[in-house]
């Protein structure tokens, strides 16, 4: 099988078969632009925001779901559902956050919508049914609204710098 | 005896020769490494491509490569907020309605922003609904109370606001 060289943003070399990696709408993209064959020895396809790591997983990823049907051009007109997440996708997106959102970024620029969908989806699954509270605390978010229970809790400081 | 302030200026020096030893005193000679060392990646990229050619990524030879990666994945660990609009929106997608309104909205000011900007939920009626439709009481209480009401929606404000030129574009009655 006809393979490609992809290179990471730190120059990593990943070789990947063809037919693999064209789930990539984007690299599928500029292979057909490119009049890429099989033949040859081309350069490597360089992919300045994805490194290593990031890209390993998303090789990953395609070579698991290579024989995958492609997904529907047209959006279902029915409401999206995140219990739907193959367990194999469940299981290989269990990774820290830091790795779950540039797995996100990664597909949404690779244009993979599989695997777009499942990091969307794992995501709002970590959202949902959540208190702003508890939203904060589960992205380590700052809530940066300066309602009356702000304002009280300035005032206690200044009210404490006061007394010192 | 020697001043402190000398020492610092020198384990400064230090520092910057670290990259670069041989250019420390002439700044012609500087420059001209600057120059050389800018304009020489293809040629070493291109040396680095070759050995890389073992289909084994991880027997990827250089080992700055790797490091530079690591590098840069440590100082930039992206969290929820780094993301782009559309792809929070996009996660947005698989929400509740009731949820991106009534929580989102109350988590920090960046979401608040993003998911009460009426072109997102008028994205978001259109996409649910595939079909044109004219502003109704705004397009929050549409998406709402869309999974009831898509129906109802249609016809009394079919005379309303109209929908602006182009959204309709590969929408089908």
């Amino acid at each position: 099988m006809p393979s490609i060289k992809l290179q990471s943003s730190g120059g990593e070399i990943f070789e990947v078969d063809v037919e693999i990696v064209k789930q990539s709408v984007t690299i599928k993209t500029i292979l057909e632009d490119l009049g890429m064959n099989d033949e040859g020895d081309h350069d490597p396809v360089p992919l300045p925001n994805v490194n290593a790591a990031i890209l390993k997983k998303v090789i990953q990823w395609c070579t698991h779901h290579e024989d995958d049907p492609p997904p529907p051009k047209v959006y279902e007109n029915k409401e999206k559902r995140t219990d739907d997440i193959p367990v194999w996708d469940q299981e290989f997106l269990k990774v820290d956050q830091g790795t779950l959102f540039e797995l996100n970024l990664a597909a949404n620029y690779l244009d993979i919508k599989g695997l777009l969908d499942v990091t969307c989806k794992t995501v709002a699954n970590m959202v949902n049914r959540k208190t702003p509270e508890e939203i904060h605390k589960t992205f380590n978010l700052k809530n940066d609204f300066t309602g009356p229970g702000r304002e009280a809790q300035v005032q206690q400081e200044n009210q404490r710098c006061e007394e010192k | 005896m020697e001043l402190p302030l000398g020492r610092c200026d020198d384990s400064r020096t230090w520092d910057n020769d670290e990259s670069d030893p041989e250019s420390e005193t002439d700044p012609d000679a500087q420059a001209k490494a600057y120059v050389a060392r800018v304009l020489s990646p293809p040629k070493s990229g291109l040396a680095f491509s070759r050995p890389s050619q073992l289909s084994t990524p991880a027997a990827s030879p250089s080992a700055s490569e790797p490091r530079a990666a690591s590098k840069v994945s440590a100082v930039s660990e992206p969290g929820l907020l780094s993301l782009p609009p559309e792809l929070l929106l996009e996660i947005c997608s698989y929400l509740d309605a009731r949820l991106v309104l009534h929580v989102l909205s109350r988590v920090c000011h960046a979401l608040r922003d993003l998911v009460s900007d009426h072109v997102t939920w008028r994205l978001r009626a259109l996409r649910r609904v595939r079909a044109p439709y004219p502003v109704v009481e705004g397009w929050v209480t549409l998406s709402v109370g869309l999974p009831r009401s898509q129906r109802q929606l249609v016809g009394p404000a079919a005379a309303g606001d109209g929908v602006q030129p182009g959204s309709g574009q590969d929408l089908r009655h």
